[in-house]
């Protein structure tokens, strides 16, 4: 390349919007506040859609000693960050959510937010333990395809739930930056 | 800077800020020389870390499936992420090309500092068995310099960035200047012995650029976790808080960010450089800057791409290139071999408030050494880092209140994941696409690198071995790996403007200088003979301080 060619890109080149400033975040930054505004509706889930993502993501990470998944909003951080995903994601895990309300409504005789709390437990230890004792001792097949789609909502349920302030403080954190001095193996192996 | 004076002919050019272009500016400018360094990325600011920002404050909380619209190949780095992306290349404006079979991930940042914002900060010493590893196995070539010859200067590397360590007295893996060395867990404690009665392999805590005492004006580590999202106490060596700074304290170097160096110019007639041209990445005017040295510190493929894009004295392209080897011989270290599991018998709980210890453990190359069985179905060895400690178990099975105890409860994990030597193949190489610029215009790489049949076996049997200390360890749920991962994926890039004697068989002289041109320099990985299976920052660190030095002395006998 010559210094013409150069110049020329100089004269043409668009790129050039590209901030020189420093990427920072403001004091204060805190995203999080805008999923708990009143207003909220979702972007990405349909009511009923976001009824059962609610359901699921209760009975999965309940309330215990510890906040849980529904007290943290994880239907609605669910919301935004499906709505930016891929179609592939995205259909992925509306799938997987289909599937369990089907199986529910196969079952059942109807969706998994309209059954008693013990069928809705009873419906995911199903899926949750595709091969425990009630499953091998009655001879049924594990239920691998249902299975993966229970493993598929928990994975997301559970990565949302333990990144969301409540969950890191359900996973023993006090609030602060962690820090500490390295103290080696003390004490000695149980 | 505001008093920026580029019209003068400066003693040198620098090009690049991150750990070697660092140490070149300082190293320069103490010696009372004039040094412009230039840098293609933007300045960066303390007000930019994030190390203790939690991630539920983030849009996405770095989950944000938006990086990968401007950077799908950056986010393949395990540290590019939603708090720091905008430091890694944006992949649109900076592209380049492969063979469609032979993908290469490339993985950079531009800004001041570069990739030394974000290293695994792991730093070893390279040894004799490396620099003489052709005279020891009869593949490739050897170093034109030996361990004696380098040793002096990682001294001064190690003194002034600070390496945490524990001597280990093993002629492998030579021992430093160590500030003291982070703590092992428990896990850890019983693997190293286990490891060392059953195999006889040394297991010692990873030799880390980060600081267990107060050094240099820079405070210890305090454990938080994250040091790729900065570090307010500068507790890791980064350039831009400690070598950049130096040279710009001295009054004699002006830091120059936004200069996306195009290519070399040549004193008109003469077999000599006059300095640079850059585009500025913001207004896209290209300036040119005149030196006496032009120094190449821009990691080994944007060094070789410079080159690359400059020409001869004769019209060719290619500058320092006469031998033909300008480009070949692109190594990156073969990763993807090592063994996971549990480690059953150890009762600590993972924890949420520190102290993270961000290093591992690092074990010891035990194959092909100067004496003892040779391995028949690979040369040139490997190394590993892992480590063994608590950690939550998300993965554990079930749900509700049963599964929120069994996260919290953890497991002890343990793992072990191969760095294995690359060796130099003149096929694997780098080349100019004539068809492809960047948003600067300026012609963009061909990057076609493949591991072979060597790093294939010696990741084999890493992850066999692995497996096999993991067992005696008596760990539980083990899973073995030997898939190797893609050229780019180790950010070791090395070679490709290869030093030697003989001009013939090498690119560079021993001090880095071109043999074709008197006053250019490629002071970064570029320079590498081999590439040993060690983490190579320390060792391109001290290559630069070495050839600095030397630079320095012809500076004083009115050489250059």
């Amino acid at each position: 390349m010559n210094r013409r060619e150069l110049l020329r890109t100089s004269l043409f080149g668009a790129a050039g919007a590209a901030a020189a400033a420093a990427h920072e975040f403001p004091a204060n930054y805190d995203e999080s506040k805008e999923l708990a505004r009143a207003e909220w509706k979702p972007a990405f889930f349909s009511d009923h859609q976001n009824q059962t993502v609610i359901l699921l993501s209760d009975v999965i990470i309940p309330e215990t000693d510890t906040p849980g998944a529904k007290t943290a909003l994880v239907n609605r951080f669910l919301d935004l960050l499906l709505a930016a995903e891929t179609h592939d994601a995205q259909q992925s895990f509306l799938n997987s959510l289909a599937y369990l309300d089907g199986e529910a409504r196969s079952r059942y005789g109807n969706a998994l937010i309209y059954l008693p709390q013990e069928t809705q437990v009873e419906l995911l230890k199903f899926f949750a333990y595709p091969n425990s004792l009630e499953t091998w001792g009655e001879g049924q097949t594990a239920d691998q395809a249902g299975h993966n789609h229970f493993q598929n909502i928990k994975d997301w349920i559970a990565r949302v739930f333990y990144s969301s302030e409540a969950g890191m403080k359900a996973l023993g954190w006090n609030g602060e930056p962690p820090h500490g001095a390295l103290t080696g193996c003390e004490p000695k192996r149980a | 800077m505001a008093d920026t004076n580029l019209s003068q002919t400066f003693d040198a050019i620098v090009v690049g800020s991150g750990a070697t272009g660092g140490w070149a500016a300082k190293r320069l400018s103490e010696a009372g020389l004039n040094v412009a360094l230039l840098e293609a990325g933007r300045n960066i600011s303390p007000s930019e870390f994030t190390e203790h920002m939690p991630a539920y404050k983030l849009h996405f909380r770095d989950m944000s499936p938006e990086i990968v619209k401007t950077r799908p190949i950056q986010k393949q780095c395990y540290a590019c992420m939603e708090y720091n992306y905008d430091w890694f290349v944006n992949d649109l404006e900076n592209p380049y090309s492969t063979p469609k079979d032979k993908p290469f991930t490339w993985q950079r940042l531009r800004i001041v500092g570069g990739r030394t914002m974000v290293w695994g900060r792991q730093s070893y010493r390279l040894s004799d068995l490396d620099f003489k590893a052709y005279s020891h196995d009869g593949y490739g070539q050897d170093w034109p310099i030996s361990y004696a010859d380098l040793s002096p200067y990682y001294d001064i590397a190690e003194d002034y960035v600070g390496i945490s360590g524990a001597k280990e007295n093993n002629p492998a893996l030579p021992d430093g200047h160590f500030l003291p060395p982070m703590a092992l867990t428990c896990g850890e404690e019983y693997m190293r012995d286990q490891v060392k009665k059953v195999f006889g392999h040394t297991i010692t805590i990873g030799r880390v650029a980060m600081l267990t005492q107060n050094h240099n004006g820079r405070a210890a580590c305090h454990y938080c976790g994250p040091c790729e999202r900065g570090c307010i106490t500068n507790s890791y060596f980064s350039s831009p808080f400690t070598t950049v700074k130096d040279a710009v304290k001295t009054g004699k170097c002006i830091l120059v960010p936004n200069a996306v160096v195009a290519h070399i110019n040549r004193e008109k007639g003469e077999n000599r450089a006059a300095g640079v041209t850059y585009v500025d990445r913001i207004t896209h005017q290209a300036k040119e800057v005149k030196a006496k040295a032009v120094i190449l510190c821009a990691q080994a493929l944007e060094s070789t791409r410079i080159l690359l894009n400059s020409t001869t004295r004769e019209g060719s392209a290619g500058l320092g290139n006469s031998s033909g080897l300008l480009g070949r011989g692109l190594m990156d270290h073969a990763t993807g071999g090592g063994a996971t599991g549990e480690l059953p018998g150890f009762e600590e709980r993972p924890s949420m408030n520190g102290p993270h210890r961000s290093n591992g453990i690092y074990v010891i190359r035990f194959r092909n050494l100067l004496t003892g069985p040779q391995q028949k179905r690979f040369i040139r060895g490997y190394g590993y880092q892992g480590g063994a400690g608590p950690q939550f178990d998300f993965g554990a099975a079930g749900f509700g209140a049963g599964y929120k105890q069994a996260v919290v409860r953890g497991s002890y994990g343990i793992s072990m994941g191969a760095f294995g030597e690359s060796l130099a193949y003149d096929d694997n190489f780098v080349a100019i696409d004539p068809n492809l610029k960047d948003a600067w215009g300026i012609p963009a790489l061909h990057i076609s690198m493949t591991h072979r049949d060597n790093e294939k076996a010696m990741q084999e049997d890493a992850a066999v071995a692995a497996a096999e200390m993991l067992e005696a360890c008596g760990a539980r749920n083990i899973q073995i790996s030997s898939r190797v991962a893609e050229p780019g994926m180790a950010i070791h890039e090395l070679g490709i403007a290869r030093m030697g004697d003989n001009p013939k068989t090498s690119v560079t002289d021993a001090w880095c200088q071109l043999h074709d041109v008197p006053n250019v320099f490629a002071m970064d990985g570029a320079c590498f003979v081999s590439s040993g299976c060690q983490n190579p920052t320390l060792t391109m660190m001290a290559i630069t301080v070495r050839a600095c030095d030397h630079l320095i002395e012809r500076f004083k006998r009115n050489e250059v």
